[in-house]
């Protein structure tokens, strides 16, 4: 497998490789994204349901912007995490983790282990901040990265939209490195 | 592309105008944020006195993400303000506001200027919400924004570093387009219901 990183076990047992997220993954990222419940994509960042938004997203990869780490067992991604760092100006030793884990893989570990590999790549780059952010209707998500040390540094109110048109507001988390 | 650019006159009656940016405008450009004092050019996102920094300001004009407007007295730029959008997403109702003003300038409403024509941008944008950041000892900027009664709703500890390499925080301060347009509308309404009575 290209660009795999290792592999772990699971809480259940599960064997899951997690490898570098790179253009060969298209239609396996595609794939996962479309697999997620609309419930979970509405609330996502961009409509990562649509192929221009996968290229985007691995041209941002391509360009340097982002390193993205994907889980993959049985032949399908089941979970994706991205550092997201602009190189330049003030913002370039602060990096943003993106992270999402299919339904059926959640409480399983996998959410840790990928976050583990951001945590990892952040002291890598030589990061001192990371950030994280999610709509404070997705109680899972800040939940999820509360439990792995990062702290709420504050809400924009009404600031998001999500792709049914509800507004709603902005979690801003934080961990310095 | 989005062009403007109206002739104003400023508080102490002096003439100038604010109008969009052209690739044209770098040299002025740099020559404006050269004359910004040290202290303030080392609190800014980016190396503003790197010219190929500069240049790639104006890509994000030519993709249509950002609008940038100058406040020109002659042939001198002396504020500049500008409105980035997103076009899809879950930020494509709000909008990011920059502005910069000469010290010699800011008491002379430039900022008041710029920020007005930002407002009727995102309000054809059909933008909610504005958002800026600041660093947290960016006092001059941290007035302008208060002073345009934009909202303190959030400290990022560390979060942007500076050219030396020490972290900063960064405060984000928001303004609610859209509850400003509910209470214009509920100003009209009551307005207009007043006089039916007659």
């Amino acid at each position: 497998m290209t660009g795999l990183i290792k592999e772990v076990t699971l809480k259940d047992g599960t064997r899951v490789a997690l490898k570098f997220l790179s253009r060969e993954d298209f239609e396996l990222t595609l794939d996962f994204f479309r697999r997620l419940p609309e419930e979970d994509r509405c609330y996502l960042r961009r409509d990562v349901t649509k192929r221009e938004i996968i290229d985007e997203r691995i041209g941002e990869i391509e360009a340097g912007l982002a390193t993205g780490i994907v889980a993959v067992a049985d032949g399908k991604i089941v979970g994706d995490a991205l550092l997201f760092v602009i190189p330049r100006g003030w913002y370039r030793k602060t990096g943003e983790m993106r992270l999402i884990v299919d339904p059926e893989y959640r409480e399983s570990g996998l959410g840790t282990a990928l976050a583990r590999e951001i945590f990892i790549l952040a002291v890598k780059k030589d990061l001192r901040k990371l950030e994280s952010c999610a709509m404070e209707t997705q109680p899972g998500a800040k939940r999820m990265v509360g439990k792995l040390g990062f702290v709420q540094e504050g809400v924009l109110s009404n600031f998001v939209v999500d792709t049914r048109g509800r507004v709603h507001n902005l979690i801003l988390m934080g961990m310095r490195l | 592309m989005y062009e403007y650019s109206e002739a104003v006159a400023l508080r102490d009656g002096s003439q100038a105008t604010v109008r969009t940016t052209s690739p044209d405008d770098l040299r002025a450009s740099l020559t404006f944020f050269l004359s910004m004092p040290e202290e303030e050019k080392q609190q800014m996102r980016i190396d503003v006195c790197d010219e190929e920094t500069v240049a790639r300001r104006y890509e994000s004009i030519e993709k249509g993400k950002t609008v940038r407007l100058v406040a020109v007295c002659g042939d001198k730029i002396v504020g500049e303000g500008s409105l980035e959008t997103m076009r899809y997403g879950w930020l494509r109702k709000s909008g990011e506001v920059r502005l910069l003003i000469l010290p010699e300038y800011r008491d002379l409403d430039v900022a008041k200027i710029l920020a007005r024509e930002i407002f009727l941008l995102a309000a054809r944008h059909g933008l909610n919400n504005l958002i800026t950041r600041v660093r947290h000892d960016q006092t001059e900027m941290i007035e302008i924004f208060k002073g345009l009664h934009f909202r303190h709703e959030a400290t990022q500890r560390d979060q942007v570093v500076d050219p030396e390499g020490w972290m900063h925080d960064l405060y984000m301060f928001t303004f609610d387009l859209a509850a400003m347009w509910r209470d214009l509308e509920d100003a009209v309404s009551s307005t207009a219901s007043r006089h039916m009575d007659y």
